[in-house]
């Protein structure tokens, strides 16, 4: 990982008897998209309340590029973005104005201000209903002005917290292509969600959150890796009997067994991606191949084996 | 003070986009006014002057010299006119509301009031002229005759400019109130959450959202100021000394619309209060009746409101041409009120933005 720009160290907040957040840590580096995942109450939302310096820890740290995260450090908090799960906007207002007001507080003004309302405006493709009240808008497209003043005053940081939730097929697929957009500008993001598909596209490393503390934090394959989960190359085709599949596979990197089945055959393997063509080139050359899946073990069920809980339950 | 403005200026934005803001704060007192002063304008005799009849009933030297004292009287206002009235005519012309009531004199110096329920505030007026003219009769002299000191503050007085500033006075509470339920609704709907996220001070969207609220309560006491002046009439003292005292009716109400508002939990509940406390304190402080028709416990009570200070203030200035130094009273509690409620306030509303 290149240097961290965001460090969590040991963040702990309680309401009354209920500890929201329990000594929680990890690190975000510059460029990463650093995904939080766990299910609804897990701790997610307090946590980024405290990242964006909303609210005050009872113990731990948050420091941005070594500067503490505190609701007193104006000028981190200046650097941060912060997408929140709700919409939060003037719903009386039209967007370009709730981009207006945010960008003032944030200290934008001027044609600077102008210049750089357009450029989000593009970006989250709302450049055409930039006038219309954000009442007027479907949900999907509040949740796009919602993202846009997030990221308006370019922070070194952008907090997106569940930003997919409730928005049909087609805003949710705008709004993750906009992210993958950032996140390939080079900027930070943290992305907390409880839909594992979308953390499986976005996020470089992840962080499973439960009960308000980590219980893993790494890449998707190292996570899964940890846990023993395989992948699973299936082919189907037709194959001659009385070839020994296994022996012609012997030599490939990884493989852990073959097993026959009525349409095919089926390889574990410790990672599918590098030996798929090789695979598929030595099982060919013994009948014909009709289809061809790989399974990768996922977040979905890496959550299950660390909790013995459906993520969403 | 840079982000004060900001949040002042987008609040103000949406209070005006969103009419009922302008209803509170313009058209309603006014409207109010307009009623109130037609109201009690009506009651007199006609132009918001109370003729009352002046009976030598008695027919004595005695009720003679009462009779002529009163209608010589040169501290008579324009607001009160006193005239001769034969006894024969004197029902007939209440009745025909040719006159407000009429006072008979007896021979002895007793006095009796004839008047018309339709026609309350003369009557009562009456009934104090009546009243004081015994109180002079008692002590010997015609001195004490308190001609300056008839309801609606005993001066010569601007109805439409007392009720201008009573009803203002009212619905300030409403228009001030919406700072801290502004805040409380920006709660509700995350944008604080999103402001606060910020480098943005609480303390700069606390003072923006008061501020916003105070600029609108501010400039619908001018409009009613203006209007009543220009089309009704209305006087309401040096200008000046109306704008001090007006400015500071904003300061001291918006200090409890502050304290008040940041009792509340909810927006509703912020309103609730506020409707409970605006009108208590307008009531209190005569913003419906006058304090002088009052019992002398609430007339006390009054001068501990900001709504009765404010409006004795004015009434110092339309009707005594009071100057600024002459109110300082007025204005030092005013002021008072202002501070120590919004300190308070500011204290209350905390809360809200609590990290």
């Amino acid at each position: 990982m290149t240097s961290a720009l965001l460090a969590v160290q040991d963040l702990t907040k309680t309401f009354g008897a209920r500890t929201a957040v329990d000594a929680l840590s990890f690190e975000v580096a510059e460029g990463e998209t650093f995904g939080l995942l766990g299910p609804n109450g897990s701790g997610k939302t307090t946590t980024i309340s405290m990242i964006s310096g909303i609210l005050q820890a009872d113990a731990g740290s948050v420091t941005l590029a070594g500067e503490a995260v505190t609701p007193n450090a104006r000028s981190a908090k200046g650097r941060i973005g912060l997408v929140p799960q709700d919409i939060a906007l003037y719903l009386d207002l039209s967007t370009r104005e709730n981009l207006q007001f945010f960008g003032r507080l944030q200290g934008l003004s001027g044609d600077a201000l102008n210049k750089r309302i357009d450029e989000v405006l593009e970006i989250v493709a709302l450049a055409d209903r930039a006038d219309d009240r954000v009442s007027d808008y479907s949900g999907g497209m509040k949740r796009r002005a919602n993202i846009a003043v997030g990221m308006l005053h370019e922070p070194a940081l952008l907090i997106l917290d569940e930003p997919t939730v409730g928005v049909d097929p087609q805003s949710r697929n705008q709004i993750l292509d906009a992210v993958e957009a950032l996140g390939s500008t080079g900027l930070s993001v943290i992305y907390t969600t409880h839909y594992m598909e979308e953390a499986e596209r976005l996020c470089d490393r992840v962080g499973i959150l439960d009960q308000g503390t980590t219980l893993a934090v790494g890449t998707q394959r190292e996570l899964v890796t940890r846990v023993g989960e395989q992948d699973r190359i299936v082919v189907n085709g037709t194959f001659t009997e009385e070839t020994d599949l296994e022996a012609t596979l012997t030599g490939v990197v990884g493989i852990h067994g073959v097993d026959r089945t009525a349409a095919g055959v089926e390889v574990a393997v410790s990672d599918a991606r590098s030996v798929l063509v090789d695979v598929l080139g030595r099982i060919g050359q013994h009948g014909s191949i009709t289809n061809v899946d790989v399974t990768e073990p996922n977040l979905e069920a890496l959550f299950l084996h660390l909790t013995g809980r459906a993520l969403r339950d | 003070m840079g982000h004060v403005l900001i949040v002042a200026t987008t609040e103000l934005k949406r209070r005006i986009r969103s009419r009922s803001a302008l209803i509170t704060a313009i058209v309603a007192p006014l409207a109010l006014a307009v009623v109130f002063g037609n109201l009690i304008g009506g009651a007199a005799s006609g132009g918001g002057t109370f003729d009352i009849g002046i009976v030598d009933a008695g027919g004595t030297e005695m009720s003679g010299e009462i009779a002529a004292a009163v209608l010589a009287d040169d501290r008579g206002s324009e607001a009160v006119r006193f005239s001769s009235v034969a006894e024969s005519d004197a029902e007939q012309l209440v009745e025909d509301a040719e006159l407000g009531a009429a006072i008979l004199v007896g021979g002895e110096g007793e006095m009796s009031v004839i008047s018309s329920e339709e026609r309350a505030i003369s009557s009562q007026i009456a009934e104090a002229v009546a009243h004081s003219i015994a109180g002079s009769v008692q002590s010997g002299g015609q001195e004490s005759i308190p001609l300056g000191s008839l309801p609606l503050g005993g001066r010569e007085l601007s109805v439409m400019a007392y009720f201008g500033a009573s009803m203002s006075g009212l619905l300030l509470f409403f228009t001030m109130g919406a700072g801290p339920r502004s805040m409380m609704e920006d709660r509700d709907n995350h944008t604080l959450s999103r402001m606060l996220s910020g480098p943005v001070a609480p303390g700069a969207i606390l003072a923006g959202k008061v501020l916003a609220a105070a600029a609108l309560g501010a400039f619908g006491f001018v409009v009613v100021w203006l209007v009543t002046t220009v089309m009704f009439e209305a006087e309401w003292g040096d200008p000046l000394g109306v704008f001090v005292v007006l400015i500071l009716t904003v300061f001291a109400i918006g200090g409890i619309s502050l304290f008040v508002g940041g009792l509340a939990r909810t927006p509703q509940q912020a309103e609730t209060y506020t409707t409970v406390v605006g009108f208590l304190l307008a009531l209190l402080g005569g913003a419906f009746v006058p304090p002088v028709d009052t019992p002398a416990a609430l007339r006390a009570l009054s001068r501990f409101t900001p709504n009765g200070l404010s409006l004795n203030a004015f009434s110092a200035l339309n009707a005594d041409e009071a100057s600024l130094a002459d109110l300082a009273p007025e204005l030092l509690a005013l002021i008072a009120i202002g501070v120590v409620f919004g300190a308070f306030g500011v204290q209350t509303s905390r809360k809200l933005t609590a990290a």
